[in-house]
């Protein structure tokens, strides 16, 4: 077994196995957020700058990966160069509607800002860790924290869902779902928002739940993985933006009507309380999603 | 890490593919609902160097919880006759085509899929359902055996090929399946010890056109069941002889096996979701399958028909 083992170790660092990481990205979640970049609005909808976004996730993703030694750098600069103009494109969309400073922390802007601009090479900047490779435990933890985030992320019902709560306009969501929710009939009109509702609620709990074990152990109990857990959740916060008020609106009123949905199916006694204590229970997850506080103070 | 992952070709799923030869594959079933990853992920993290485990591809397979079963099935169905003629090359993209690189793939490297790990075909297959995946998988081997059935009589050589030994001769996990249907009354706040969230969850799964057509009396239930039964007194293949892992808080479906399967395996402080989540404290489910690997030692056509 110790032989083994030792085998094994040795194949992780193989420049193929970080290349093959590199082409898994590209199948399960560029090359999925790039074919819906060019199918937007072919189905009457307005994704805003969602589908922009999606793509600025992508590359954070990849950024993060080559980073923690996930990803091959080389393979990583490659892909990005083959769509390098839809990625500048994203970005100048995002930039251009003044909403990179609510949705991306600041670390990431500056990312976009130094690597975007020719400033810095690609995946030059903003590493976690700096003067040591980042642990092996870190690696497996990306690894897990992207497969279940490109899942999520390729979710129909989540995505209709949190497209239209990031993007809305006040007057849309207002005619589309708020008159809607005082009758209840919003998942007869729109049958994606409690699909899409639970979707996120159990995205959120699995996030929690995987980084409460991961911290059960000693060597996760450091600032640098603390960092590490903060630059996952920033990359997803442009579209998991409880620090934005309005965001929060939107996020609880549809919890609301999907407790009540629901409720009848978990208790016939005491169901506004359930409601109460279920809506409470979704806000201790959604509090650890704590927007940056140039989101909090403009929104 | 002891496998790398790979995306699946034309299903949202993905697998994992392991460094070394892979002897086994092992593919994992959904419930309702369910994510392919989030439900599974921790196996392969908890699995550490166990050679069982690196001698492995794990395949999450998905699919949409809104089609009947037996059309759910044929597709799983169709996913593991590949698996069966191909391995991993008949089901997971291991290339990236770009625009800029007509004839190549983008990193113009051959896929590390195919370094270190032989060509040789899978010799077992597991198959691990949860809650109506567990269903999938019992109708796909119905409908092979009734098709195997079928096949002209006098020619014995022919009647069983190699896709179907490789599927007859699976072995079975089950976490807790809804083989004898969904329980459609009764409230699940009564199970205080669930987090409010999950018994939340739980509710919506009820609502689920899938999950409405699971009532034990339906015919997809009660007829899989019948079959599964019919064809375990005639034949000795393991495929159609399950193990299954509940909770004893079971609140979706109802606790208990087929005729020839083996006893369940009940669980405390489980439900229905939770009992197919392995961590550091909670190893049973990942046990539960590592039996799964010394049941399939040994197997072979010979006692496959009694």
């Amino acid at each position: 077994m110790p032989q083994q083992q030792d085998e094994v170790r040795t194949t992780r660092t193989d420049d193929r196995l970080l290349n093959s990481r590199v082409v898994f990205f590209l199948n399960d979640r560029l090359g999925v957020v790039l074919d819906r970049l060019k199918q937007q609005g072919s189905d009457g909808e307005t994704e805003g700058f969602f589908a922009e976004a999606e793509l600025l996730e992508a590359f954070l993703w990849l950024h993060l990966g080559v980073h923690v030694g996930y990803f091959s750098t080389q393979s990583s600069r490659r892909a990005v160069y083959e769509y390098f103009p839809f990625f500048l494109s994203a970005y100048d969309a995002v930039f251009e509607a003044r909403l990179l400073e609510t949705r991306f922390a600041s670390p990431l802007r500056a990312i976009f800002e130094s690597e975007f601009s020719g400033k810095q090479e690609l995946f030059s900047s903003a590493p976690i860790w700096i003067d040591s490779s980042a642990p092996e435990f870190v690696v497996d933890s990306f690894q897990d924290n992207l497969v279940v985030a490109n899942e999520f992320g390729r979710g129909l019902e989540s995505h209709a869902f949190l497209r239209a709560i990031v993007v809305s306009s006040e007057e849309a969501w207002a005619a589309r779902v708020k008159q809607r929710l005082l009758s209840a009939a919003v998942d007869k009109a729109e049958p994606w928002f409690l699909a899409g509702y639970f979707e996120v609620v159990q995205y959120l709990k699995w996030t929690r739940d995987f980084f409460n074990r991961a911290r059960l152990d000693e060597k996760a109990q450091t600032r640098l993985f603390g960092d590490f857990v903060r630059r996952v959740k920033e990359i997803q916060q442009w579209k998991l933006n409880f620090g934005n008020t309005q965001y929060r609106d939107r996020f609880d009123g549809i919890g609301r009507v999907a407790a009540r949905a629901v409720v009848a199916e978990v208790t016939d006694t005491d169901q506004e309380l359930t409601v109460i204590r279920f809506l409470k229970e979704v806000e201790a997850l959604t509090n650890e999603w704590g927007a940056p506080k140039q989101m909090a103070a403009g929104s | 890490m002891n496998h790398f992952p790979v995306s699946l070709s034309d299903n949202p799923g993905f697998a994992l593919l392991s460094h070394k030869p892979p002897v086994y594959a092992v593919v994992f079933v959904h419930g309702f609902l369910g994510h392919p990853r989030a439900t599974w992920l921790d196996f392969q993290n908890l699995a550490g160097g166990r050679p069982e485990w690196i001698a492995s591809d794990l395949f999450f397979y998905a699919y949409k919880s809104q089609d009947q079963v037996p059309v759910l099935a044929q597709g799983l169905e169709n996913f593991v006759a590949r698996l069966a003629a191909g391995r991993e090359g008949q089901v997971a993209s291991l290339y990236f085509q770009a625009p800029s690189l007509a004839s190549a793939n983008l990193l113009n490297a051959s896929p590390y899929a195919q370094a270190n790990r032989g060509q040789a075909p899978y010799e077992k297959l597991i198959l691990v359902g949860h809650s109506t995946g567990a269903l999938v998988i019992r109708e796909m081997i119905r409908s092979r055996i009734a098709r195997v059935e079928g096949k002209p009589v006098g020619q014995p050589k022919a009647k069983v090929d190699r896709s179907d030994e490789f599927l007859l001769l699976s072995t079975l996990r089950f976490f807790a399946p809804a083989h004898l249907g969904a329980m459609v009354s009764g409230k699940l706040g009564i199970v205080q010890s669930i987090p409010l969230i999950d018994r939340f969850l739980a509710g919506y799964f009820r609502s689920n056109a899938l999950y409405q057509n699971l009532q034990p009396t339906s015919p997809t239930v009660a007829s899989l069941k019948s079959a599964t039964e019919g064809f375990a007194e005639k034949y000795e293949w393991p495929a159609l002889r399950a193990i299954s892992m509940f909770g004893v808080h079971e609140e979706i479906v109802f606790v208990g096996h087929y005729k020839n399967d083996a006893e369940d395996v009940l669980v405390p402080n489980r439900n229905h979701t939770s009992v197919c989540k392995p961590h550091r404290e909670y190893l049973d489910p990942l046990r539960f399958i590592e039996e799964g690997y010394a049941a399939t030692a040994g197997r072979g056509q010979d006692n496959a028909n009694r």
